[in-house]
């Protein structure tokens, strides 16, 4: 029973991390229709900003964490203007989107793994004062608190700021009718910029507490999560943050199951059968959002 | 003999892998060609790469029998995969398919008889320059006979609209799995190419890295040339070697050679060079100045369809779309020799009923028939109704607009009427006077014609009914009077018309018969005097404030 | 789960289906089997791409090290060597590119530092043209004919590390290993087979993981008393982390494998202190050994293992050259053949001459497997790898 205690908060801590991950991806994707794969670059570009911020300049990881979301956020902004923004009236844009975003992806990883000098690196633990408590038989620490802490909060703040802001309402309307939302005066470019920084936000902050658990910063960071956010984001559905919430933590704890009771890679067949089984039977995930209508 | 390659000295290896990878950017070719965004490619060839490995280590098969085992399962796989994954399209489709990818890889290395991660050696090397070269030709010459036939024409028209695929007959969701089916056996095929070149197969190259590359070669190439794989290979393969030297970059250059691409020549390579050829031509085309107009001849014969028979016909029809109803117990009849006019203000339901009609929609509740058939298990199925007898036009002209008129013309042309596709589409333009814009691409016409040319797309099925949804929408008064008369024609042939128009006055002269939509209520139906005099007609007009 | 590797992974090789003008220059090219009666040795070495820096380079540099030495030796014996080196560039294809030049310029022997891709692509390659292969593959090779030799023994020393474990009294031995990785999964086994009762907790781990806390849960359930980390070396650093700070673990001895490198104290600091494992080789920390001091005024670095294995197989390289020689000149030939080198590398790998100079004990049996004992190694204050002092 202990056993089965400890391994469903390992999963929560995990699965907060998918969460975050997922929900930067998952916003670009649920409004604007792009698979946009560099989100997987952005990541680990995050986790690089925070060791530099850290490590090179010895600031604390909770000061550095809000300019690691600007920057990350400007960056994703940029491969939006590189990589997305001409595509975006294309037929086929879906598909041109996604080859574009892979090509951005391939010059980002490529460009971290120069920079890193192709090694890893990780942020020093006295960049966040992390102290094991024991909760009855449970064991976590005060940085695994604060990352499943953080992941409600940006969940929260994100689906209110959709919900009840004008901003959230611009963004809900491209995402509805990208044309339609132009025709009534929604600035479509802006807001599409927009989504893209406070999706390279949430992907930057996400990164930061990753590097900083999980102890390894490499080229590869956020590519080694990236299906795994996919899987997250289609259990929870993709156009719902909160559900985005729920999935990332229902592929960690599963994940952490598998780990538990069978082995950890019999864990990555698990998620990828689950992904499977989702996106066969229930695409819409376990939050639908809306119809999916053809128009004629 | 068999080693063609060893003339190229100690490249051949390369060039063998070049060549088999060219084979596999084939079977990413065959389903992006086709706007299917479906990239299991390299998930199903380690299925053909491990079939036939094990099957040649544990039989002892010669290489053709482990060859076709590796093919076979890999085909399979992939029929059925699209048939789990039938319900997906876009990104989700990009997703899953890249899912079952990671999963094959990860089940290679859990499963006892692929020698997990340490892979299988000893394989023997079987697979010899011949076959390569010969296999490899096989499947370019294949594809290329394929991108001519009939099948290419359909598999183009899928790509650039889908719906209108369906509406020219096209079952979209059987091409699709065919073609995914198709990609399987070329996935397949390299893969059991490259573990008889090298000798054994080993998880790792099966990566999303081999993607990435493949990719590549095919954007770079051009995507929707079945060359494009070969030019793409030889880019991504020569680039290197151009910048010796820099191979700490290369990999950073292909990433931004696709980024440019993508951005710049989305063709590719190969688009890049046919686009400078047809705006050559276009030059050429244009010189050649006015188009004659042609009055139209009537010679086809009238159908033996007796007059004032119900060609189709909906009762009751309740479709909505998440609570708002947009047609409510709408019933309509459509009669042979009878142009039926459906008017009503803006977001009355007309294209949705045209949509009901056509097959687009799976109404909530109601009945129907097309002829003999009964119309609720066609529903949802658009290519069905079309190859019923229902052909139709679209609010937004949806014509493949890089195409010539005579390519789009055949498309609509039906299989088995006796008459080869291309003479029937040649008549049909010389009857409705746009012989001279049988060669001239769609996209470079004026809007009236293109108009014009969907109607004649859509009488080239020898449609018993057909709908024209605001045939004469962007034309000048001249042009209307000319598509009418089209329209009066094909109904003294026995077919049954129903257009959709916001001209109420030209509606009121032209139509037999007026149904009139407000709400997604049907609230009138008869003659056109009687209809639109009707009170509850004018108020429904004049409380919208768009009274024509 | 991964989508992109760095290393290994990336097949953007660098020649050309269609340039027929470098195709054509290699052509021309053709055998240039020189007229001089040497002896040439190929050196197929990773010296770009992901393998370079902890394989291709340092073997390399060892490689030639040895060979500069031995030339004294080999003139003595009448042999010319040349060493032909060409870059496997940490891909198949341009490996294989690689051999065949190699086999224009009609190699008897070539040696491969790493990458079992590379081994398995080259080893039926070199069976077929008689050449001999000295690889570094962690996987078995095609070998049907004797030509292969693989001079990595990742059993051995790993063995040594479950006898070492139950030696100092742990009973319940636990591993963490990356089954995806087929070098891991062979150490894993390997440790297994110097325990008397196996493992009492196997948890299989994929390479990329980063979150091991399900795995640490696992471990103390199954309440281990030792646990051999048999991961990549940043993982095994992670570990090493995470193990110290979700807790639960104190009084447990970690130790690494033959994988565990500079990387895993990047990555665990001072956590690392202590943390003992095999390896084929590493410098000591107090007196330095004659190869040591050349290897590091020639290359300016401290030798690493893949350094030692580099220098231990340029000794075999050439003993095995100076007797097939001999054997050569018994039968009054003088050519120094693939079958030659082949049938002398088992006997040159125990010879005295590399009992003299070589540095670690590796012995190659004839059926293509080595037998190397290793030694025992933690981390020096500045992190980088030391064997440790013998305790007494």
């Amino acid at each position: 029973m202990d056993f089965l205690l400890q391994q469903t908060v390992n999963g929560i801590v995990l699965g907060s991390a998918y969460a975050l991950y997922a929900a930067g991806f998952g916003l670009v994707m649920a409004n604007l229709r792009i698979f946009h794969v560099a989100h997987a670059a952005i990541f680990t570009w995050g986790a690089v900003f925070a060791w530099i911020l850290t490590d090179q300049f010895g600031w604390s990881l909770l000061a550095a964490l809000p300019v690691v979301a600007v920057l990350a956020g400007l960056l994703d902004v940029l491969a939006y203007l590189l990589l997305i923004r001409h595509i975006l009236g294309r037929r086929d844009h879906e598909m041109a989107a996604f080859i574009s975003s892979m090509g951005g992806l391939i010059v980002l990883v490529e460009l971290a793994d120069h920079f890193l000098g192709g090694s890893v690196v990780r942020i020093g633990a006295d960049a966040f004062d992390s102290v094991p408590v024991a909760i009855g038989p449970i064991r976590v620490s005060t940085l695994h608190v604060a990352m499943v802490g953080l992941a409600f909060v940006i969940v929260a703040v994100t689906t209110w700021v959709l919900a009840r802001t004008q901003w959230g309402r611009e963004i809900r309307a491209v995402a509805f009718d990208r044309e339609t939302a132009s025709i009534l005066g929604v600035d479509v470019d802006r807001v599409s910029a927009g989504v893209f920084f406070v999706s390279g936000a949430m992907a930057g902050v996400a990164a930061s507490f990753v590097a900083m658990a999980f102890n390894i910063i490499d080229a590869d960071l956020g590519s080694s999560y990236l299906v795994i956010a996919l899987a997250a984001m289609v259990v929870g559905g993709f156009g719902s943050i909160p559900g985005m919430l729920v999935g990332g933590l229902l592929i960690g704890v599963v994940s952490t199951y598998a780990t538990g009771y069978v082995s950890s890679s019999a864990s990555e067949l698990v998620v990828f059968v689950l992904l499977l089984i989702f996106l066969a039977l229930r695409p819409e995930g376990l939050f639908r959002v809306r119809a999916e209508l053809t128009r004629v | 003999m068999t080693e063609l390659f060893s003339n190229f000295g100690a490249y051949d290896f390369v060039i063998r892998d070049g060549m088999v990878l060219a084979l596999m950017a084939l079977s990413i070719y065959v389903v992006l060609s086709a706007g299917i965004f479906a990239l299991p490619q390299v998930g199903l060839m380690a299925i053909g790469a491990y079939v036939s490995a094990i099957v040649s280590l544990e039989t002892g098969a010669p290489f053709f029998v482990s060859f076709v085992a590796g093919v076979l399962a890999s085909g399979v796989v992939a029929v059925a995969l699209a048939t789990v994954l039938r319900r997906l399209n876009g990104i989700y489709l990009a997703i899953a398919s890249i899912a079952f990818a990671e999963t094959v890889r990860v089940a290679v290395l859990n499963i006892p008889i692929t020698g997990g991660a340490q892979g299988l050696v000893g394989i023997p090397r079987s697979a010899n320059d011949v076959v390569i070269c010969v296999l490899v030709a096989a499947a370019f010459l294949g594809l290329w006979l394929l991108k001519r036939s009939r099948f290419g024409l359909a598999i183009r028209a899928m790509r650039q609209d889908p719906v209108m695929a369906s509406h020219q007959g096209i079952d979209v969701v059987r091409y699709r799995t065919m073609l995914f089916g198709l990609s399987g056996v070329l996935a397949g095929a390299s893969g059991a190419l490259y573990v008889h070149m090298s000798g054994f197969a080993e998880p790792s190259q099966f990566s999303f890295d081999l993607l990435t590359q493949l990719l590549a070669i095919v954007v770079i190439g051009g995507s929707t040339f079945v060359a494009g794989s070969l030019v793409g290979a030889v880019v991504v393969f020569g680039l290197p070697i151009a910048l010796t030297g820099l191979a700490e970059y290369e990999v950073m250059v292909n990433g931004a050679l696709i980024v440019l691409i993508v951005a710049f020549a989305p063709g590719g390579i190969l688009g890049l060079l046919e686009s400078v050829r047809t705006r050559r031509r276009a030059t050429v085309s244009a010189a050649t100045g006015e188009h004659p107009q042609v009055p139209k001849p009537v010679t086809l014969p009238r159908p033996d369809a007796s007059p004032g028979q119900v060609n189709l016909e909906v009762s009751e029809i309740v479709m909505a779309f998440g609570g708002v109803r947009a047609l409510d117990q709408v019933s309509v009849q459509a009669r042979s020799g009878e142009v039926l006019g459906v008017i009503g203000p803006n977001g009355s339901g007309k294209t949705t009923l045209l949509n009901v009609l056509s097959g687009v929609y799976r109404p909530a509740s109601g009945a129907g028939r097309l002829l003999a058939r009964d119309l609720p298990p066609l529903w949802g199925r658009p290519h069905r109704i079309a190859r019923e007898g229902l052909a139709r036009t679209f609010q937004h002209i949806r014509l493949m607009d890089t195409e010539t008129v005579l390519t789009n013309v055949r498309l609509g042309v039906p299989v088995g009427t006796g008459e080869s596709a291309q003479d029937r589409a040649r008549r049909l333009l010389e009857e409705h006077g746009l012989a001279w814009a049988g060669h001239v691409q769609v996209g470079n016409l004026p809007y009236g014609v293109r108009r014009r040319v969907e109607i004649v797309r859509a009488l080239a099925r020898g449609p018993r009914v057909l709908l024209l949804d605001e045939p004469t929408a962007g034309m000048n008064p001249t042009e209307r009077e000319e598509v009418f008369d089209t329209i009066a024609t094909i109904r003294d042939r026995g077919v049954a018309v129903i257009v959709v128009e916001h001209d109420v006055a030209m509606m009121r002269s032209f139509c037999d018969r007026l149904i009139v939509l407000d709400f997604g209520k049907m609230i009138a139906d008869g003659d056109p005097d009687t209809v639109l005099d009707s009170k509850e007609v004018v108020r429904a007009y004049i409380g919208s404030g768009s009274l024509a | 789960m991964k989508l992109l590797q760095t290393p290994g992974g990336r097949r953007f090789v660098c020649a050309a289906a269609g340039v027929a003008t470098v195709v054509a220059v290699t052509a021309c090219a053709g055998p240039a089997n020189g007229s001089d009666d040497s002896v040439k040795i190929g050196l197929l070495a990773n010296l770009t791409g992901g393998a370079s820096t902890s394989f291709g380079i340092p073997f390399e540099q060892g490689f030639e090290l040895a060979l500069d030495e031995a030339k004294a030796q080999l003139d003595n014996a009448g042999v010319t060597v040349e060493v032909v080196t060409e870059d496997a560039k940490s891909a198949v294809p341009t490996a294989v590119t690689g051999y065949n030049k190699l086999r224009q310029e009609g190699v008897a022997l070539v040696v491969q530092d790493s990458q079992s891709p590379l081994g398995q692509a080259v080893a039926p390659l070199a069976s077929e043209d008689g050449i001999a292969l000295l690889s570094g593959a962690g996987s078995s090779l095609e070998n049907p004919d004797g030509y292969a030799f693989r001079f990595t023994d990742l059993a051995t020393p790993t063995a040594a590390v479950g006898t070492y474990l139950s030696a100092q009294g742990a009973e319940r031995i636990g591993v963490v290993v990356a089954g995806d990785n087929p070098s891991f999964a062979t150490l894993a086994g390997a440790t297994e087979k110097g325990l008397p009762t196996g493992f009492a907790s196997r948890q299989e781990v994929s390479s990329q993981d980063s979150d091991f806390s399900a795995v640490l849960a696992n471990l103390r359930r199954d309440r281990v008393d030792a646990v051999v980390l048999s991961v990549l070396p940043a993982q095994a650093g992670n570990l090493l982390l995470q193990a110290s700070q979700s807790g639960g673990l104190d009084g447990v001895k970690l130790v690494g494998t033959l994988a565990t490198s500079t990387e895993t104290f990047t990555v665990a600091q001072d956590v690392a202190r202590g943390f003992e494992f095999p390896q084929v080789w590493a410098p000591s920390i107090s007196g330095d050994s004659d190869f040591q001091r050349r290897y590091t005024e020639q290359y300016g670095e401290t030798p690493t293992a893949y350094g030692a294995l580099g220098y231990q197989v340029g000794w075999i390289a050439a003993a095995s050259i100076i007797t097939a020689d001999g054997a050569g000149t018994a039968d009054g030939a003088s050519t120094v053949d693939g079958a030659a080198v082949r049938d002398a590398l088992p006997a040159a790998s125990t010879s005295d001459l590399v009992h003299e100079h070589g540095i670690l004990d590796l012995e190659l049996a004839s059926d293509g497997v080595a037998i190397s004992k290793g030694v025992m190694a933690t981390f020096g204050p500045d992190g980088s790898v030391v064997a440790t002092e013998p305790q007494e």
